[in-house]
């Protein structure tokens, strides 16, 4: 199983114009890889994300294709993404745990979920059970409300339900943000279970949280005001991160164990550049410390070490720090 | 959808500093808040003035069915009466009813009826639990000010529109009484107007001036009301007026 | 049952809050009744950030509303520079609210959004500085702006959804700011915000105690918690399972709830480590049936105190 992106480009209808969330995107996520998508908001992660799903009224896709096991993925096309829903790619929206209607109870929501998709038979349900029970909830949880569930409960319940018919990819949207730090370990390791286990192939895991990243994805994209900045393996972004923006990032995190009177945390000065008329230039530059004329010229996404992509002259031309 | 947040025409516009200075400036500048209320007016202005400018009496015979002309500024029914002083009574009694039965059925559902009363307290938990409502009493407003300041503004235009459901119901309902012949018999109204007109077969005689100034005047008088709670929608959420 | 903690320099804690318990009535669901929070009892004084540290349904944001006498406790008493603040009503709690104040999680949801942002100044101004020639008042405005790093033409006249998180956040702190605040209390103030304007506001928070202000800062975020705080409450099921210095606590973690919690944190150069043999997460339904007497502390190291373990 394998997804490409390739110079992927999604507009997005607004009243002041259109904006550009994603813009020009490329990237692949391997059999079997958990893909950290990280950025703050307004970054695109979302909507680049969802357009592998589904592209909601307002956004077009301006260019650019998305290739699933090779063949091309018609995102553009409502009624023929519909075979691929759910059981190729699979989302777990943002807020997915309040999405669950309160009007019926789990069983019967899933029975239904697995009807539109043309599901029929026991034998879905009784997967579901199983998996409920696997990762530790008590199986009455489908008798329940969704009301009657703990915020964490349902964000688990939700990613069994999104991965019930064991897709190719799970497009995971800030699932762990609203959780507890128990919580938000239980649902990361579940996500890395699922993976193991082969109820999910791949994993795309959307979220601002390079800690959890840290944690449970192979590789991390960082995302910057609708443009890729830098992606690498794990241990290369979180121990060697090349980009400014992604160096000024990771020195923003607290880490348990570290005091205010140790180490000051700095953030970032500043604000990300309106979508609606981007700088031409690289789209960092009025906020990086390392900035030269060049920066007017958007940099290239471009390799400079064996599994290690940075959008950056600074990088790529070798200036020092 | 956080790219949504980008900057607004508004900041160039050179509004009043105080906050309720504002409301009003706006509201004044509403367009459709202004034709609904200004047509409403209209109405009402005529459903008031309409026996005293109207150079005819209800009650006075001319000659039967005549179209509008610049005697009988809508004409004549089939006894000769004068329709614009006919209509303009009717409106009075419509507006008459429909306040009337406003109220009361406002004060009965917010008192009784279960809907009303469960929509507006509804509304008022929703909004009760909103910070800012915290934030007004951390600033130490006393619990009046906060209804006043805070929560009825948010809830002004839900329930201008109960109102209006409330006053257009009972308008209409009472104009079906009236059309189906069931309303009282002394005095007119818009239904009966249109009830009478039907009676003696106006549609089929294409006495186009008896049925249709009743009808398009019960619907404007609706009508104009809607139109004025969209525009107040956009008095009160700033987010709408940026169309 | 242990004592609520001295305070520090001998003379009376800004805020001490003693043995505080909420129950909420029985709600729709479930019956029965939901203890909130269960005897807790700590102090805080001038110049000191404390950590209230809990999860959903710990408790934390019911005792910030206590304090803020947004809700009254059933049980215990909160004394602020001595006086009980129960006691307070009409002239002398707007006084107390000149000292004491809040700033919560979603800064959206404490603008009204049909007036502008800075209606939030107005607010204050008409109840405490209603005789202050306008002059003063703006320049007042100015120098609150400042302390919080916001640029005047950025915020003033805007409405609030024109503004950012962090700006909305900035601008609630400043109103703070305008009063005579002594005591803060910030209910996840950082958890919608980005993570590089995370920092600025912790670092303003530092700032804020360093000339003197009492900081009550809670939050779910163990390295949040860890950064700025001096000492650390860690609330579980509205009981305090453990507290004090922030370091010792941190280092020397003694309940099982605060060292599965300390597990469970993320960290971005340290994989997660297997955990004991229970883990934190629950997996049964809400609500569950706590006792309503909070188990009892104990003095392990001085400046740390640690609750007797509870039976779920």
């Amino acid at each position: 199983m394998s997804v490409t992106v390739e110079n992927l480009s999604i507009a997005y209808r607004m009243r002041s114009g259109d904006v550009c969330p994603v813009d020009d995107v490329t990237f692949s996520v391997a059999d079997g890889e958990i893909m950290g998508l990280a950025g703050e908001s307004g970054c695109g992660k979302s909507t680049l994300g969802n357009s592998l799903i589904y592209l909601e009224g307002r956004m077009r896709r301006l260019g650019g294709r998305v290739l699933l096991d090779g063949r091309e993925l018609p995102i553009a096309d409502f009624r023929a993404m519909r075979p691929y829903r759910m059981a190729r790619v699979s989302p777990v929206p943002q807020y997915a745990m309040n999405a669950l209607t309160p009007a019926r109870r789990i069983g019967r929501l899933t029975a239904d979920l697995l009807r539109c998709h043309g599901v029929r038979g026991k034998g879905a349900l009784e997967e579901m059970r199983q998996r409920v029970t696997m990762v530790g909830l008590s199986e009455d949880v489908l008798d329940r409300y969704s009301f009657e569930l703990s915020g964490g409960m349902r964000q688990r319940v939700t990613i069994i339900l999104s991965t019930l018919l064991n897709p190719s990819l799970l497009i995971a949207d800030e699932v762990t943000s609203a959780l507890d730090v128990s919580t938000q370990r239980a649902v990361g390791e579940m996500l890395m279970d699922f993976r193991d286990r082969g109820y999910v192939r791949s994993v795309i895991a959307i979220t601002h949280d390079l800690s959890i990243l840290a944690q449970i994805a192979d590789s991390i994209l960082v995302m910057y005001a609708g443009r890729l900045a830098e992606k690498a393996g794990t241990a290369t972004i979180v121990k060697n991160p090349l980009h400014p923006y992604t160096q000024a990032l990771l020195a923003s995190l607290p880490e348990v164990g570290v005091r205010h009177d140790q180490a000051k945390l700095v953030g970032i000065p500043g604000r990300p550049p309106s979508l609606v008329r981007p700088p031409a230039g690289c789209r960092f530059a009025d906020r990086c410390p390392f900035a030269r004329p060049k920066c007017a010229q958007a940099p290239p996404f471009a390799e400079v070490a064996p599994g290690h992509q940075v959008a950056c002259w600074k990088v790529s031309e070798g200036w020092a720090s | 959808m956080t790219i949504l947040n980008e900057r607004s025409s508004l900041d160039s516009t050179p509004a009043a500093r105080a906050s309720h200075g504002d409301l009003l400036y706006y509201a004044l500048h509403n367009k459709k808040l202004l034709f609904g209320l200004g047509l409403e007016l209209l109405f009402v202005l005529t459903a008031i003035l309409g026996p005293v400018i109207s150079p005819h009496n209800m009650t006075d015979y001319f000659t039967s069915n005549l179209p509008p002309s610049a005697r009988h500024w809508l004409g004549t029914d089939n006894l000769g009466h004068d329709l614009f002083a006919e209509v303009t009574a009717g409106l009075r009694v419509s507006y008459l009813v429909g306040a009337i039965g406003a109220l009361c059925a406002a004060f009965i559902g917010l008192t009784t009826w279960p809907w009303v009363a469960r929509a507006v307290r509804a509304q008022t938990f929703t909004l009760k639990s909103r910070e800012f409502v915290d934030l007004a009493r951390l600033s130490g407003r006393r619990a009046y000010s906060i209804v006043i300041r805070d929560i009825a503004p948010n809830m002004a235009s839900y329930l201008f529109l109960v109102v209006i459901l409330l006053f257009g119901s009972s308008m209409l309902l009472a104009a079906n009484f009236d059309f189906l012949g069931l309303g009282p018999t002394t005095g007119t109204s818009l239904g009966n107007i249109m009830n009478q007109s039907t009676l003696w077969s106006a549609l089929q005689l294409h006495y186009w001036w008896w049925f249709l100034p009743p009808g398009l005047l019960l619907t404007g008088m609706v009508a104009a009301l809607l139109v004025a709670n969209v525009g107040l929608d956009e008095v009160f959420n700033p987010k709408l007026r940026e169309q | 049952m242990s004592e609520p903690e001295a305070s520090r320099n001998g003379t009376a804690s800004t805020l001490r809050i003693d043995h505080v318990s909420k129950v909420f009535r029985a709600s729709t669901l479930g019956g029965g009744q939901t203890p909130a929070l269960r005897q807790v009892s700590f102090a805080i004084d001038r110049g000191e950030v404390v950590t209230l540290i809990g999860e959903s349904g710990s408790g934390k944001t019911t005792l910030g509303k206590v304090i803020l006498r947004l809700t009254r406790p059933t049980e215990g008493m909160v004394t602020f520079e001595g006086q009980d603040i129960s006691r307070f009503s009409g002239t002398r709690l707007r006084e107390y609210y000149r000292y004491v104040q809040g700033v919560f999680q979603d800064p959206f949801s404490s603008y009204n959004p049909i007036y502008r942002a800075d209606r939030v100044f107005e607010l204050i101004r008409s109840v405490y500085f209603a005789h202050l020639p306008h002059q003063a008042w703006q320049a007042m405005i100015s120098s609150a702006l400042q302390a919080v790093a916001l640029n005047p033409d950025d915020v003033i006249g805007k409405y609030p959804h024109q503004l950012s998180g962090g700006q909305q956040q900035r601008l609630l702190i400043a109103r703070a700011l305008l009063l005579d605040v002594r005591l803060l209390v910030a209910d996840e103030i950082i958890s919608m915000l980005d993570a590089s304007t995370r920092v600025d506001i912790l670092n303003l928070l530092i700032s804020l105690k360093r000339s003197g202000l009492a900081i009550l800062f809670i939050t779910h975020d163990l390295s949040l918690g860890n950064y700025v705080s001096d000492r650390t409450v860690i609330l579980r099921h509205g009981a305090i399972v453990e507290m004090g210095d922030t370091v010792k606590v941190f280092t020397n973690p003694r309940h099982s709830y605060t060292r599965d919690l300390l597990a469970a944190v993320p960290e971005l150069h340290k994989k997660w480590q297997p955990l004991g043999s229970r883990p934190a997460v629950p997996s049964g339904v809400v609500p569950r049936p706590v006792a309503l007497r909070a188990p009892a502390l104990t003095e392990c190291e001085p400046g740390h105190l640690v609750a007797d373990e509870e039976q779920p």
